[in-house]
């Protein structure tokens, strides 16, 4: 502190010289102003509850008296992030049936190798590959898209199981620790919770076994999360010896083909 | 640490995970900043979370060629104040702002202000505007150009009522140690919500 009230008294008898005058008593006064700084800590449950109404697109959205502005950029990047990522996805089920065989149950099911060896299949087309099941049918492709086309696509869009209540995972936001907690809904397969660090694997949970009834579970983290850091978990069907081993054990889908995985941050 | 700039320009295309950077970075502050205009965590809370919501939707508008962000933020919490008094009075000025919750200061904002220290209470004697720049300068560390772009008016402007502020506030208190305070200022209890401008 002794720097600070340095500082400041420094620059006060700069701004005027004849407090100079009353060196002493002005520095009791700012010396106790710095003292008595009320310490106010907003409520770690409003403070986390506002940051995921904030850093959470959707919840943006839904504020009523928003003014539209550049602002919908935000809003419309996670749409056009989420078809880049399908784009990017969908064409590996359609030209590498080996990587097929490591997608779970819930993941969409590939189409058939005839299907995989058109490659001049559109955006458009690829775009309807990856709809969620509700919308397989429903033909996107335009004018060029054919009927016949628009119904392989709908099965394509099918998943495997009838997993209209699939498995979906949440976490919060969470203190700096050795662990993280998370919520997993519903996983109708034997599973993995692994929290990453970036490309870095910090916790693994033990093995998530099927369930209807949503579960906390909490993950063990070989390396402290500190404040600041960015996590995210994805959930892994465990390919059957309960060991995490990211060449075996396949990427978990929800319901409509979307990899189940969030991010948090780790606030304080 | 980097820049402010960085982080507003990755949410100015659409990042909202950089929008949580500034979050926390602000949180904290802004909160304290209403709280000590307003005496009230309900009032806080609400002000605070219309801050960051309302910074969310316009920050497509702000250039961080024109300032910084954060003095954009502060004037965004300061109008937020002026804001929420001006729903209940229709006369506030905007220097008034500091002052006018005092008409409706409950039981819960006066026993927010008795915990906080003397001399806290005893800045309530200086007007809002002097109130403001002192906190914001010797508590909040901004810079002069920060306070006044978050106050508005010159740079030299607020250097000069900062010194005043310090010199009517040190005239106020007397000789100036902790206990003194209690002693010198004792009688300005009793004209704690009052205006001195």
């Amino acid at each position: 502190m002794d720097d600070r009230l340095t500082t400041i008294l420094e620059d006060l008898y700069r701004l005027d010289p004849t407090l100079k005058g009353e060196e002493e008593a002005v520095r009791a006064l700012v010396a106790t102003l710095l003292k008595e700084k009320p310490m106010v800590v907003p409520d770690p449950a409003f403070v986390m509850k506002l940051r995921r109404e904030l850093v959470v697109p959707s919840a943006g959205v839904a504020r009523p008296g928003s003014v539209a502005s550049a602002w919908w950029m935000v809003y419309a990047a996670p749409v056009g992030a989420l078809a880049l990522l399908l784009l990017i996805l969908v064409p590996k089920y359609v030209t590498s049936p080996t990587e097929t065989t490591l997608t779970p149950t819930l993941a969409p099911t590939p189409v058939t190798n005839e299907e995989a060896a058109d490659e001049s299949v559109s955006d458009a087309a690829l775009f309807e590959m990856s709809a969620p099941a509700d919308m397989g049918t429903r033909k996107m492709g335009g004018a060029e898209a054919d009927d016949s086309f628009g119904s392989e696509m709908s099965i394509m869009a099918e998943p495997a199981l009838d997993v209209s209540a699939g498995p979906s995972l949440f976490a919060p936001d969470q203190e700096a620790g050795g662990e993280i907690l998370a919520q997993v809904f519903s996983p109708t397969f034997p599973a993995l919770l692994v929290v990453y660090r970036e490309t870095e694997v910090l916790g693994v949970s033990q093995l998530i076994v099927p369930t209807e009834q949503p579960l906390e579970v909490l993950v063990p983290l070989y390396t402290r999360a500190v404040a600041g850091d960015v996590l995210t978990l994805q959930l892994y069907a465990d390919n059957g010896d309960g060991i995490f081993t990211p060449e075996v054990d396949a990427l978990a889908y929800d319901a409509f083909g979307a990899p189940l995985t969030t991010t948090l941050q780790v606030v304080r | 640490m980097e820049d402010d700039s960085v982080f507003t320009a990755r949410v100015q295309l659409g990042n909202t995970e950089a929008f949580g950077v500034l979050y926390d970075r602000y949180l904290d502050k802004i909160y304290r900043f209403i709280y000590y205009k307003t005496f009230s965590k309900e009032v806080a809370e609400d002000l605070t979370s219309d801050v960051f919501h309302k910074a969310l939707t316009k920050i497509g508008s702000f250039d961080s060629e024109k300032g910084n962000f954060s003095a954009w933020l502060y004037r965004i919490a300061r109008n937020s104040v002026i804001d929420h008094y001006r729903t209940k009075k229709n006369d506030v000025t905007l220097d008034d702002t500091f002052d006018v919750g005092v008409d409706e200061r409950t039981p819960e904002t006066l026993d927010a202000i008795a915990e906080l220290g003397q001399v806290t209470k005893y800045l309530e004697t200086l007007n809002a505007k002097q109130r403001e720049i002192i906190m914001l300068r010797v508590w909040e560390e901004k810079s002069y150009r920060e306070i006044a772009e978050i106050v508005g008016g010159t740079e030299d402007a607020v250097k000069m009522a900062y010194s005043r502020s310090i010199r009517d506030l040190r005239e106020k208190c007397g000789q100036v140690s902790l206990g003194a305070i209690f002693l010198a200022c004792g009688l300005a209890e009793t004209l704690l919500f009052h205006d001195f401008s």
